[in-house]
């Protein structure tokens, strides 16, 4: 059954998105990602304008982030502070980041961004997961010789101090303030949440209890996409809204799937199976980039 | 569009002028005016039909018919994909202020055997003449050839080399695919009867492609009240996310 898309204002048929939306909604209850990294990447696979494919997705994210985000909220697994200020550099990172895109739209160079984008982002990823599983796999023996955050760098030398209670922190706004920003700079350019980014540097670079990170950065995670596809909307024209909704229905469903799956499943060799996943999506975005094209032109066509 | 109708309204005007030399006319029909994008289109067959009115006063002339179903004028950017630093990167775009979006030709004989050049110019007919008219650079026959290539791939350029039937060298009918990926607004069908080389009679009909209902609301609200749709969109993803999450943990 084929559904018309008012938007990207193509027809497509309406099991695969819902399809496309279960399968990456499994892959991220599993995992506990996002999966905004891999959605974006298959819409683009099956044909829906990148532009739209990345603003959507970020609409999509403000639903599938919320019900977790309400969870710990209600259950107080989170820095309210601390996200507060990513928050704000959110904001600011997605401002910057429509507007570039928006740039580079109007110069029909987007989709190279886009693509560029993910080919670095999911390539470092790909290849960070896939040895540390392998590595994770080796070392199972040698069980909680776990790593320290280290306590006392460069981040702590700086200005701006403010005390966060909820995470037992007394450091510099800047350090989460950068982080916020450069994570809504990719929400913007990639139409993703980027807790994949924002989770390792809250861990590492700032130092937070890990039992307040994954709520802290879902909440950051609901206003900034938020805010991105309002920003998308207004300047892109690129928000479509029914494509959300049909990925967003097969997304729930896949993630409650998902998240039963995950505790059953042996995590390392899950987290190489992923691993795998996201390389193969790169290698293909990358192929794209390099293969000569069959079609050396394309039109763009200017709505009035 | 004044300039469009032009050269047929002077040609309707001479065959009024001199009624002694009257002449064949062409008279035609669509299978439908309107064409309405809903959110199950796929598509859309249109059948163009009509007759060739005969003056009975002379004798039976040879005549052809050519049929041009014309969408939507609207500029367009080309881009040409070059290796930059080993990546394909789009460079070199081309303007090109009035593309149609859609064109399709169906004839009972090529119009370039039935034809003068003179006329299948002045009545622009054929797809590469539609748009080699309006570039100017002749550098961009390429550009030109890039158009058509792609287009043709998608279903916006038909070019048909299946001559249609004249029924007793009167009758005729045709049909095509409109694909789904239509813009909206109004095509034109023009209709050219064709005798001694000359183009003799037109006629035109329009054909009305718009959105309706949900799509042409959703459509609306995103350009017309870009904010307040992506509040909207957003509403729609949190109670969807939510009350998802609700039902899943009840069927549980």
């Amino acid at each position: 059954m084929q559904i018309y898309l008012p938007i990207a204002e193509i027809s497509v048929n309406i099991f695969l998105l819902v399809g496309l939306g279960a399968l990456v909604g499994i892959l991220s209850g599993m995992f506990g990602v996002g999966g905004g990294f891999l959605m974006t990447p298959l819409l683009f696979f099956i044909g829906i304008p990148p532009a739209i494919a990345v603003a959507t997705e970020a609409n999509q994210i403000v639903g599938s982030s919320f019900s977790g985000a309400l969870a710990h909220f209600k259950r107080r697994a989170l820095d309210l502070k601390m996200g507060l200020v990513l928050t704000i550099g959110g904001l600011l990172g997605a401002s910057i980041g429509v507007h570039v895109f928006k740039l580079l739209k109007n110069v029909g160079q987007v989709d190279l961004l886009v693509t560029l984008c993910y080919v670095i982002f999911l390539g470092i990823i790909g290849s960070l997961m896939f040895i540390e599983s392998l590595m994770a796999i080796a070392r199972k023996e040698s069980y909680g010789k776990h790593r320290k955050a280290n306590r006392h760098t460069w981040v702590h030398r700086l200005p701006l101090k403010m005390r966060f209670r909820t995470s037992n922190l007394y450091i510099s706004a800047i350090p989460p303030f950068l982080v916020g920003t450069l994570v809504g700079v990719l929400a913007a350019i990639m139409g993703v949440g980027g807790g994949f980014i924002m989770i390792p540097a809250m861990i590492y670079l700032i130092g937070m209890p890990t039992k307040v990170v994954i709520g802290t950065s879902l909440f950051q995670i609901v206003f900034v996409t938020a805010f991105t596809t309002i920003m998308h909307a207004t300047q892109n024209y690129t928000v479509d809204v029914l494509l959300a909704i049909l990925l967003l229905i097969g997304g729930v469903a896949g993630a409650q799937i998902g998240a039963r799956l995950g505790i059953k499943l042996k995590a390392e060799q899950l987290r190489i199976l992923l691993s795998i996943v996201v390389l193969s999506v790169c290698l293909k975005l990358a192929f794209d980039l390099l293969a000569t094209p069959s079609e050396h032109y394309s039109i763009l066509v200017e709505k009035l | 569009m004044i300039a469009k109708v032009f050269p047929y309204v002077i040609l309707f005007l001479w065959g009024c002028a001199f009624p002694a030399c009257a002449s064949d006319e062409i008279l035609s029909g669509l299978s439908e005016n309107k064409i309405s994008i809903t959110t199950s289109f796929t598509g859309s067959e249109l059948l163009v039909f009509g007759s060739i009115k005969r003056d009975t006063s002379t004798s039976v002339r040879d005549s052809d018919v050519i049929i041009e179903i014309i969408g939507p004028e609207l500029p367009i950017t080309v881009r040409k994909k070059r290796k930059v630093l080993g990546i394909w990167v789009n460079t070199d775009p081309v303007k090109i202020n009035d593309s149609p979006s859609f064109y399709a030709i169906l004839h009972t004989n090529f119009p370039e055997l039935i034809l003068e050049q003179e006329e299948l110019r002045k009545y622009n007919i054929g797809a590469i003449r539609q748009l080699s008219s309006r570039v100017s650079d002749p550098e961009d026959k390429d550009v030109v050839e890039a158009i058509i290539r792609i287009k043709k791939a998608n279903n916006t350029y038909q070019i048909s080399n299946d001559p249609i039937e004249l029924n007793k060298e009167t009758l005729f009918s045709a049909s095509l695919t409109l694909p789904a990926n239509l813009i909206e607004g109004d095509y034109r069908a023009i209709l050219h009867l064709v005798q001694d080389k000359r183009v003799v009679d037109n006629s035109v009909q329009i054909i009305t492609v718009s959105k309706i209902g949900v799509e042409k609301w959703l459509y609306e609200f995103a350009y017309e009240k870009p904010f307040f749709y992506g509040i909207f969109s957003i509403i729609l993803a949190l109670i969807l996310g939510w009350g998802g999450s609700v039902i899943f943990r009840k069927i549980q």
